[in-house]
C-alpha cells in the first residue's frame, strides 16, 4: 500500500480535531462577550492559544478509573465515541468525500445511531447513580429526536431523489432546499440541537441535579475524548445541515472555493448554536419530550406524506439514480 | 480505502487514550476511586429500578424507526411505472402509524407529569 | 473482499456463541451486536448495500439500543460474564457442536452475487417492489407495528395499575 494513501484519512481527521479545538475557544469567546465579559484572553494573542493549553492540561491530568466500575467498558466507550464521530465525517461531501458512497446518507444515519452506545455504556459502566440517570435521559432524548431526524432526511431525499450526499449539491444548483422545505429546515435545526445535547436541550448534564451527566466519573484523557466527540458532532451536524438545505453549487474549476463556502456556512450555523446557548434557558424534561412526540412527529409524518405525493402529482420527480 | 479510513480513526483515538494514561503522574487512592457522591459514601446500589416511562419511549422509538425503514424505499418506489399503487400504500402505512400515535396520545402514554 | 466476508462469518459464529452461552443480558447484548455487525459486513461484502445498511440501522441502531437500554435499567447485583464457570461450560459446549458441524460440512462454497450492468442496483430495485406487487407484505408489516404498539401500551398499563404493580 502506498504511503500517500495511508496519509489520506489524516488530512481529514487532523483538521477536524483542530476545528473542534478552536470551536471551544469560539464558544467561550462568544458566551463571554454576550455576558459582557472578555472570555479567555491571556494565553497567546487574544487567547488564541487557549485550546492548546486546555488540551495539554487535559492530557497531563490524572485519568481516573473508579474501583467499582466495569474497567474495560469504561475505557472502551470514549474510544467508541471519538472513533464514531470521526467515521461520521468520511462520507461528508466537502465537496469530495473521503469515502464516496452511493448510500452515504443512510450510512450517516446508521453510524450516528451507534453514538447512543457510547453514552449508555459510559453511564452504565461508571457504576454511579448520577452517571446512569444522566445516560438514561441522554439516550431517551437522543433516540426520540432520531425519529424526526430520520423522517426529515427522508423528505429531503424524496426531493433530491438519491441517498448520495453529493447529489444534494446538484439538486440545489437553482435553489436552496431551505426555501421550498423551510418547515423541515427549522425542525431539522432544532432536532440537531437536541440530538447533540446542546442548550437549551442539555438536560443530560443539568448541573444542579446530575452534576455532569453520563461522564461524571471521567477525568483527564478519557473525558477529553468525550468532549472532542461531542464538539465534532456539533460541527458535523451543521455541515450536514449546510449540505441538505444550503448547499453551494460545485465550482468545478476551483474546488477549494466550494469547500470554503460549505465550511463558512457550517461555521455560521455553529455560531448560531452558541448564540442559542447564550440566549435560552434550559427546557424541562417533559417539555422536551412533548416537543418531539406531540409537535414534531405528527407534523413530520404529515409533511412526509406531502413530499412523497407532491413530486408525483406535480410531475416533478427527481432523476433516478 | 474504506477499511483504511475506518482503522485510521480508531488508531488515532487509541493513541490519544494511551497518551493520556502515559503522560500524567498516577497516584490513585481509595477516596479518589470511589464513586462520585457529595461528601458521603454512596448509599444503595447504583443500578436503578426499572422505569416504565423510559421503556415506553424506547419502544415507541423502535416502532417509528421500523416505520422509517419501511418508508426508505419510497424514493425508488416513486419511480415505478404505476404511480397510484405506491402512493396509496405509502398513505396507508403512514396513516396506520399516525393512528397508533394518536391512540397512544389519547391513552396518556406520552404524558410525563402524573 | 473474500477476506472481509471470511472475517464477517467468523464474527457471526463468535457472536452466536456469545449469545447462546447464556451470560447476563448486559454481556449477551455484546454477542448480539457482534453478530449483527458481522451480518451487515457479510451482506455488504456480497454487494447488497441497501439491505445491509437497513439491517445496521434497525438492528444495531434500533433494537439493540432498546435492549441495552432496558438491560441497563434492570438491576442485577452479580452479572455473569464469559469468565464465569457456568458460561464457560456453555461456550465450550457450543464450540464442540460447531466443530462437529464443521466436520460434517467439509467444504463451504460461497455463492457470489454479481449483478449485470444496469441503471438501478438489483437490491435497490428489489426493495421498491415492496410498494407495488409486494404491497400486501407492506400492509401486513404496518399492521404488525400497530398491533405491537397496542400490546406494549396495554402491558405497561398493567405494570402501572394491575397485578404486576411494582
Amino acid at each position: 500500500m502506498n504511503i500517500i494513501n495511508a496519509l489520506n484519512p489524516l488530512t481529514l481527521i487532523i483538521p477536524i480535531l483542530l476545528a473542534v479545538a478552536f470551536l471551544t475557544l469560539l464558544e467561550r469567546k462568544i458566551l463571554g462577550y454576550m455576558q459582557l465579559r472578555k472570555g479567555p484572553n491571556i494565553v497567546g494573542p487574544t487567547g488564541l492559544l487557549q485550546p492548546v493549553a486546555d488540551g495539554i492540561k487535559l492530557f497531563i491530568k490524572e485519568p481516573l478509573r473508579p474501583s467499582s466500575s466495569s474497567q474495560i467498558m469504561f475505557l472502551m466507550t470514549p474510544i467508541l465515541a471519538l472513533t464514531l464521530s470521526m467515521i461520521l465525517w468520511t462520507p461528508m461531501p466537502m465537496p469530495t468525500p473521503i469515502l464516496d458512497m452511493n448510500l452515504g446518507i443512510l450510512f450517516l444515519l446508521a453510524i450516528s445511531s451507534l453514538m447512543v452506545y457510547s453514552i449508555l455504556g459510559s453511564g452504565w459502566s461508571s457504576n454511579s447513580k448520577y452517571a446512569l440517570i444522566g445516560a438514561l435521559r441522554a439516550v431517551a432524548q437522543t433516540i426520540s429526536y432520531e425519529v424526526t431526524l430520520g423522517l426529515i432526511l427522508l423528505c429531503t431525499i424524496l426531493l433530491s431523489g438519491t441517498f448520495t450526499p453529493l447529489n444534494f449539491m446538484y439538486t440545489q444548483e437553482l435553489m436552496w432546499l431551505l426555501l421550498p422545505a423551510w418547515p423541515m429546515a427549522t425542525m431539522w435545526y432544532i432536532s440537531t440541537l437536541a440530538e447533540t445535547n446542546r442548550a437549551p436541550f442539555d438536560l443530560t448534564e443539568g448541573e444542579s441535579e446530575l452534576v455532569s451527566g453520563f461522564n461524571v466519573e471521567y477525568a483527564g484523557g478519557p473525558f477529553a475524548l468525550f468532549f472532542l466527540a461531542e464538539y465534532s458532532n456539533i460541527l458535523l451536524m451543521n455541515t450536514l445541515s449546510t449540505i441538505l438545505f444550503l448547499a453551494p453549487t460545485i465550482n468545478q474549476t476551483a474546488m477549494q472555493l466550494t469547500t470554503m463556502n460549505i465550511m463558512m456556512k457550517a461555521m455560521v450555523l455553529s455560531s448560531l448554536f452558541l448564540w442559542v446557548r447564550a440566549s435560552y434557558p434550559r427546557f424541562r424534561y417533559d417539555q422536551l419530550m412533548h416537543l418531539v412526540w406531540k409537535n414534531f412527529l405528527p407534523l413530520v409524518l404529515a409533511t412526509t406524506l406531502i413530499y412523497i405525493s407532491f413530486p408525483v402529482s406535480m410531475a416533478g420527480l427527481p432523476p433516478q439514480t | 480505502m474504506t477499511i483504511l479510513a475506518l482503522t485510521t480513526a480508531l488508531i488515532i483515538t487509541m493513541i490519544l487514550l494511551l497518551v493520556s494514561f502515559w503522560l500524567p503522574l498516577m497516584t490513585p487512592d481509595t477516596e479518589k476511586l470511589s464513586p462520585y457522591e457529595c461528601g458521603f459514601d454512596p448509599l444503595g446500589s447504583a443500578r436503578l429500578p426499572f422505569s416504565v416511562r423510559f421503556f415506553l419511549i424506547a419502544i415507541m422509538f423502535l416502532l417509528f424507526d421500523l416505520e422509517i425503514a419501511l418508508l426508505l424505499p419510497t424514493p425508488w418506489a416513486n419511480q415505478l411505472t404505476s404511480t397510484t399503487t405506491p402512493l396509496l400504500l405509502a398513505t396507508t402505512i403512514i396513516t396506520l402509524l399516525t393512528l397508533g400515535l394518536a391512540y397512544e396520545w389519547y391513552q396518556g402514554g406520552l404524558e410525563w407529569t402524573e | 473482499m473474500a477476506y472481509i466476508i471470511f472475517l464477517g462469518l467468523f464474527g457471526l459464529v463468535f457472536g452466536m456463541i456469545g449469545v447462546a452461552s447464556n451470560p447476563s443480558p448486559y454481556y449477551a447484548a455484546f454477542g448480539l451486536v457482534l453478530g449483527a455487525a458481522s451480518g451487515c459486513l457479510i451482506l455488504s461484502g456480497f454487494g447488497i448495500t441497501f439491505l445491509s445498511l437497513i439491517l445496521f440501522l434497525i438492528y444495531l441502531g434500533g433494537m439493540m439500543v432498546v435492549f441495552a437500554y432496558s438491560a441497563a435499567m434492570a438491576a442485577e447485583p452479580y452479572p455473569e460474564a464469559w469468565g464465569n464457570m457456568s458460561v464457560v461450560f456453555y461456550v465450550l459446549f457450543y464450540c464442540v457442536v460447531l466443530g462437529m458441524g464443521l466436520g460434517l460440512v467439509d467444504s463451504i462454497d460461497v455463492l457470489s452475487i454479481v449483478g449485470e450492468f444496469s441503471v438501478v442496483r438489483s437490491d435497490w430495485g428489489g426493495v421498491s417492489v415492496l410498494y407495488y406487487s409486494g404491497g400486501w407484505l407492506l400492509l401486513i408489516l404496518g399492521w404488525v407495528l400497530l398491533i405491537t404498539l397496542f400490546v406494549v401500551l396495554e402491558v405497561t398499563r398493567a405494570v402501572k395499575y394491575g397485578s404486576m404493580c411494582l
